[in-house]
């Protein structure tokens, strides 16, 4: 049998996974300190370390290990653009709604940035797409997303009711 | 997968559960605790553990923080509040389990109370005349 190193069994395991890089990385960094785990026992115990590496890779099963980890971290993932679009929308209609009243007539729109609320509604659509979802990146672009919807359903709007 | 390795995939979580309640673990030493303290009988692949946990932290029975030990960094897992409640559950469910199998093999020849010679050793029934 040819010998491999850990970042090839890391690599045919990385070839399953279409995951965002965060996550990716996170997976192999947890894969890779288990096998050198294996390998160091291995070493203790007076085994060979190339042998040791191979059963633990054939232990890992790269394929299965590969597509469940795809599994598990796709679906979840997949929250994650489905909140990171809902939320902008979701609190610039709650922005829309603080400035313009029942009757279609609209807030000073420079009263509204002294409001509380509103800052709470700026923080907000920043911090939990960051901090919830654990995707900072894709959080900004959300946060950007919020601002256009707020300037164009909100602002523009509000401006031409003074 | 034969019927075992059924019976043992059924169990991971419960397995996993129990074994961070004592203490948080990472994967590697999460594998060695389980086949030390079932001397051999359960012996986890990783293939199935990583899923596992994974899994097991984004239902939020588990939280993880990394840690360095001895030069190196590792994933540690501990059980949540969640988790503790699903444990308890799953403990309840493996007990009725247990109890009702128990008794319907008490009440047989292949029952565990059941102090014949050979008894619990699987014998075929016996071919219909």
């Amino acid at each position: 049998m040819d010998p491999i190193t850990i970042d090839q069994v890391l690599e045919n395991i990385s070839r399953r996974l279409h995951l965002s890089k965060e996550t990716e990385t996170e997976v192999l960094a947890e894969i890779r300190t288990h096998l050198e785990d294996a390998v160091a026992d291995a070493a203790r115990r007076g085994e060979d370390e190339q042998a040791a590496l191979q059963q633990a890779a054939a232990e890992f099963g790269i394929e299965e290990a590969g597509d469940e980890l795809q599994n598990v971290h796709a679906n979840w993932e997949a929250l994650g653009p489905i909140g990171l679009t809902a939320l902008p929308v979701l609190f610039a209609l709650i922005l829309r709604w603080l400035v313009f009243a029942p009757d279609g007539s609209a807030a000073n729109w420079l009263q509204v940035l002294d409001q509380p609320v509103f800052l709470t509604l700026a923080i907000a659509a920043m911090i939990i797409p960051a901090y919830l979802l654990h995707l900072r990146r894709l959080a900004l672009v959300g946060w950007g997303v919020f601002w256009l919807l707020t300037i164009i359903f909100v602002v523009f709007p509000s401006i031409n009711h003074w | 997968m034969s019927q075992l390795d059924q019976m043992r995939k059924g169990s991971t979580d419960f397995l996993i559960l129990s074994l961070l309640m004592k203490r948080p673990m990472y994967g590697y030493e999460i594998i060695q605790q389980i086949e030390r303290q079932s001397g051999g009988y359960f012996d986890m692949k990783e293939g199935l553990l990583y899923p596992a946990l994974h899994r097991m932290q984004q239902n939020g029975w588990l939280s993880s923080d990394w840690r360095s030990v001895d030069g190196r960094r590792r994933k540690y897992y501990a059980v949540t509040k969640l988790g503790e409640e699903v444990l308890g559950e799953q403990a309840a469910e493996w007990r009725t389990f247990l109890d009702q199998l128990y008794a319907l093999l008490g009440a047989n020849e292949y029952g565990p109370n059941n102090d014949r010679p050979g008894a619990g050793e699987y014998q075929p029934a016996p071919a219909p005349e």
